[in-house]
């Protein structure tokens, strides 16, 4: 038998396989919307809490007992770091996106630069008025309200909402488009702001958190390497002994 | 208590700088990852700082790890910053990307929309993986724990010739 070359043309098979694969992976990506520091803080836990321990244990010269040392600081500061992080990214957040949306943003004049819900209520309004006539429309518009009321707006929701007032017959077609868009860029400019705060206020925190960890780091490493050293020997007493204490007036 | 804070973050929210910088994440995918970059680094480095002040100052860090400890944060903290500026940086180029982009989703026509979405996503996740986890998680110990023994060492002898 002979075997000239392998083409991949030949392999239709995994030729297929290769461009769905693609095609998914590429589907994945365009889907993603929104990173940022909550996306920033779920890698440095998983890099901090699995990859460094990991990483000092297999390349570190020094001895075993130091290295452990060393390596275990890593978890133990990455856990308090994710401890402080993710509640003031979090509760901050709603802090903030509650202050926009009640108008505590807002600057006088025309400037709600912030507050989303003001766009969010006036989109759907000129999205109703819009879709009185036309009856798909107003299906497909009321589907994908619900979704926004549930989820609030992403990427995928945002080019649902275009298409479907792209294919619609409506006349106000440039207004809700403009509408449409207003929304999206409060909604972007809130989650930025959100995130700046926040990153702002994990760094004014920093110094507690090094206190906090450098207060427990030793205590833990202490409870790791000898967990018999701390506790408190339980006390045995015989029954006759017992007896002969309580006729004394007692043990202490 | 809640007023000062309201005024403080609507002060913050409207200066200039901030409005700048927040249309210009919106607008611009590459300035927003390098822009979450140096969050990360910036983090990193006042964390870095503070926990060798720290490690120094804390007693009940037994003396002869102490050193080692706050050596293998120090050298950590600085070669930190720089290998995931630069790793960040060369991933986050945009003939890079290109590069990496044209191979991975080649079965997509160059100059759909889908492509260009794809490419943008993959822009900020690959920066940020390649910056935050392979740069700085694995990279970073790689080089800097040699140093750190190499630093220690050297500690050792100056003591040694002290005595």
């Amino acid at each position: 038998m002979k075997i000239n070359s392998l083409d991949r043309a030949n392999f239709k098979g995994y030729n297929s396989t290769l461009k769905r694969v693609q095609n998914t992976v590429a589907n994945k990506f365009a889907k993603i919307d929104q990173i940022g520091e909550g996306t920033n803080i779920a890698l440095d836990f998983l890099g901090k809490a699995v990859l460094v321990p990991a990483t000092i244990m297999v390349a570190s010269k020094e001895p075993k007992e130091k290295k452990e040392y060393s390596a275990l600081k890593n978890p133990i500061a990455a856990t308090f770091q994710l401890m402080m992080e993710a509640p003031i990214l979090m509760l901050g957040s709603n802090f903030i996106a509650k202050l926009a949306n009640t108008g505590k943003l807002d600057r006088e004049g025309s400037n709600f630069s912030y507050n989303e819900k003001l766009y969010r209520d006036r989109f759907i309004e000129n999205i109703k008025s819009a879709a009185n006539g036309d009856e798909n429309f107003k299906n497909t518009t009321n589907e994908l309200i619900e979704k926004l009321n549930k989820k609030g707006m992403g990427k995928n929701l945002k080019e649902s909402f275009h298409e479907a007032i792209e294919n619609s017959s409506i006349s106000t077609k440039e207004t809700l488009k403009k509408s449409l868009k207003e929304f999206d860029t409060t909604h972007k400019r809130l989650y930025h702001l959100q995130n700046r705060v926040c990153f702002a206020a994990a760094i004014i925190l920093t110094p507690i958190l090094c206190k906090a960890e450098d207060y427990f780091f030793p205590k833990i490493m202490n409870l790791i390497k000898h967990p018999n050293e701390n506790k408190k020997p339980k006390m045995r007493i015989s029954l006759y002994h017992f007896k002969a204490q309580s006729a004394k007036g007692g043990i202490k | 208590m809640i007023k000062p804070i309201e005024k403080g973050l609507n002060n913050f929210a409207h200066s200039s700088f901030v409005k700048r910088h927040i249309d210009k994440c919106i607008q611009n995918p590459e300035f927003l990852t390098k822009t979450l970059l140096a969050t990360s680094v910036s983090k990193d480095v006042f964390a870095y700082a503070l926990r060798v002040h720290n490690t120094m100052k804390n007693n009940e860090i037994p003396e002869d790890k102490k050193s080692f400890v706050a050596k293998m944060d120090a050298t950590t903290g600085f070669i930190t910053a720089i290998v995931q500026i630069s790793t960040g940086l060369t991933l986050a180029n945009k003939k890079v990307q290109g590069a990496i982009c044209k191979r991975l989703f080649s079965s997509l026509d160059k100059n759909s929309k889908q492509f260009k979405q794809a490419s943008s996503g993959f822009a900020v996740v690959s920066t940020l993986v390649g910056a935050t986890l392979l740069a700085k998680r694995i990279l970073v110990p790689l080089i800097s724990a040699p140093i750190a023994g190499y630093l220690e060492n050297n500690h050792k002898n100056d003591t040694k010739k002290a005595i």
